[in-house]
């Protein structure tokens, strides 16, 4: 296994002999670089079965918003995963034909009954892809998952004397991984329980970070394809949208910045 | 008391560092390894909840790694000994709660949560005259609780729509809390303090001072006159945007006074929604020297214009 290089560190020895006094300091005392992260999915496909939103029930079948529940991620009913159908026209097989406009609730939704009369495959109104017989996304990319993540590091230092911070701080981070990323699709059902899709699954995913001791910017990782392709696939990239220098307590700069110039610096 | 703590921080992080102790876990193949194992579990019921554990660690290459609990609520996994580790749990319609571990000393550890059922809480957001703020994004904050690793459902992150309306999905039952709203050109405003009493809070009405911030803009240049552009200018403003007892664990704090701007191809660059006050710029660009301003942002609504010169390396 590689090893990542170490951190360069400045001279800091005769420190340590204080290491054995302890701590009193909470956590959030700490200087530490806080990121935020998000798990996005993109490419959504479904050309297998799906039977979760059939008629029979008391809901709008066949028409769904789907939900994910995964490894960084609740269901919500929200904008997780993405369908096709958007106030879209459907017609039925009477003559002359009944129509109407379905999904009008705001989302894009999947055909959640596929492979069951009226919803047959070749049937324009409930398949979007492929000569009519798989259903694809009409929109890009999706956020399922995310969060905060508090990462405590050491203080920004100056190596030249220009009172800038060189090393030190968020520059303590390089990169950042999410393993073995998962995700749970739901049909959701507002007056009833969810329904179950399909289970998906990808590789790991980490993000090279580009950072100056007091940001990060955007970075983001490759799209992992799903190992599943059927009934659902899809593809799956972590991002990293910022990460911020945070010492809300001025330990650095004004604590070590007191002590050796070198940390007195932005 | 903190000024002691300052000191034995101090020394213990800097020590810390000394050791290298900072280092992933990844560089550590051969080293000792600790099985941490546990149960989740309902609180109150005492139930089994089957879910999943993530455990996050190192700091250089940060990784999180996720291990599924079997139906009894099980989870059991090995890792390398060395280092710290937050443990997340989290199962279907509960909140998760977080652990953070020391370096364990023992070949096994073991480590229970019990979580609780989530609270939604729904309602709307209105300024000081009614008016309702849309566009804006709802946190939840628990006081005197610092950000270690937050889910981005259950912090909230929610956007009110038109008529100032948001939900909450995933709140602590019987907790108190703070809403924190964030929107772009504002500062940060907060709620008073709430609490979840009930399995679900609806129509919850939250009215917020909503204060314009200060901008900045200015065009970085190198000495002959020559716009640059790619500059990037980290942005640190030195007010506390934060009420008492939520120092160090307001996003939307963080993102008030810690900011990015890069300059356009004519050089220029701005930035709105700055807390009053001094605002620190340094600027960075691979060919140029790094400079740094200290700027004062003077009022609300107002914007300070800048031009920085930057000397080639």
């Amino acid at each position: 296994m590689r090893c990542i290089p170490r951190v360069l560190l400045p001279p800091c020895a005769w420190l340590g002999l204080l290491s054995g006094i302890g701590s009193t300091l909470e956590a959030q005392q700490y200087p530490a670089c806080v990121l935020q992260f998000g798990v996005w999915n993109q490419a959504r496909h479904v050309p297998g079965t799906v039977q979760a939103e059939c008629p029979g029930g008391i809901h709008t079948w066949p028409w769904g918003n789907w939900g994910v529940d995964s490894n960084l991620g609740r269901r919500v009913d929200g904008h997780q995963f993405q369908g096709w159908c958007h106030r879209n026209l459907v017609c039925g097989y009477d003559d002359p034909p009944t129509c109407w406009i379905d999904c009008t609730d705001g989302w894009y939704e999947w055909n959640s009954c596929t492979d069951y009369f009226p919803m047959l495959r070749g049937n324009c109104y409930y398949y979007n892809y492929n000569n009519c017989t798989e259903q694809i996304t009409a929109t890009g990319v999706n956020s399922h998952a995310g969060g905060y993540d508090t990462v405590y590091v050491s203080c920004p230092y100056d190596l030249n004397g220009d009172g800038i911070c060189d090393y030190g701080g968020c520059r303590d981070l390089w990169a950042y991984t999410i393993r073995g990323n998962w995700m749970y699709l739901y049909e959701l059902d507002k007056w009833d329980w969810d329904d179950f899709i399909t289970f998906l699954s990808f590789g790991d995913a980490t993000v090279y970070l580009s950072c100056t001791p007091q940001y990060c910017g955007f970075a983001m990782s490759s799209w992992l394809q799903s190992y599943q392709i059927d009934p659902v696939s899809s593809q799956l990239a972590l991002a990293i949208h910022w990460a911020a220098f945070s010492d809300p307590y001025n330990y650095c700069r004004g604590y070590l910045g007191s002590l050796d110039p070198r940390y007195n610096c932005w | 008391m903190i000024r002691s703590g300052l000191v034995y921080g101090a020394a213990l992080t800097v020590a810390l560092a000394c050791l290298n102790l900072l280092l992933p876990s990844s560089c550590s193949a051969q080293a000792p390894k600790v099985v941490i194992e546990g149960y989740i579990r309902q609180m109150g019921t005492g139930a089994a909840l089957e879910g999943d554990v993530n455990v996050i660690e190192g700091v250089a290459a940060r990784v999180v790694t996720n291990y599924r609990t079997d139906s009894r609520g099980h989870f059991r996994f090995e890792s390398a000994a060395a280092g710290q580790k937050i443990l997340v749990a989290k199962a279907p319609g509960h909140v998760s709660v977080t652990r953070v571990l020391a370096p364990p000393t023992g070949p096994m550890v073991e480590v229970n949560f019990q979580l609780a059922p989530a609270v939604k809480v729904s309602g709307w957001i209105t300024d000081t005259k009614g008016v309702p703020v849309d566009g804006a994004t709802v946190r939840v904050l628990y006081p005197g609780e610092p950000l270690v690793f937050a889910l981005e459902q259950e912090i909230g992150n929610a956007q009110t729509d038109a008529s100032g309306r948001f939900v909450l999905p995933y709140v602590r039952s019987q907790a108190n809390f703070v809403l924190e709203i964030s929107k772009p050109g504002y500062l940060p405003a907060f709620s008073p303090r709430l609490a979840t009493q009930a399995a679900e809070i609806k129509d919850l009405r939250v009215q917020v001072e909503m204060r314009r911030g200060g901008a900045i803009r200015g065009v970085v240049e190198d000495r002959s006159g020559r716009s640059i552009p790619g500059v990037v200018l980290d942005i640190r403003a030195l007010a506390a945007v934060e009420p008492a007892g939520f120092v160090g664990s307001s996003v939307a704090a963080l993102e008030a006074t810690s900011r990015r701007a890069v300059t356009s191809p004519d050089g220029r660059f701005s930035l709105a929604g700055l807390p009053l006050g001094p605002v620190v710029l340094v600027a960075r660009h691979e060919a140029y020297k790094p400079a740094k301003v200290e700027v004062p942002v003077p009022g609300e609504d107002q914007t300070v214009e800048i031009r920085l010169t930057l000397e080639k390396r």
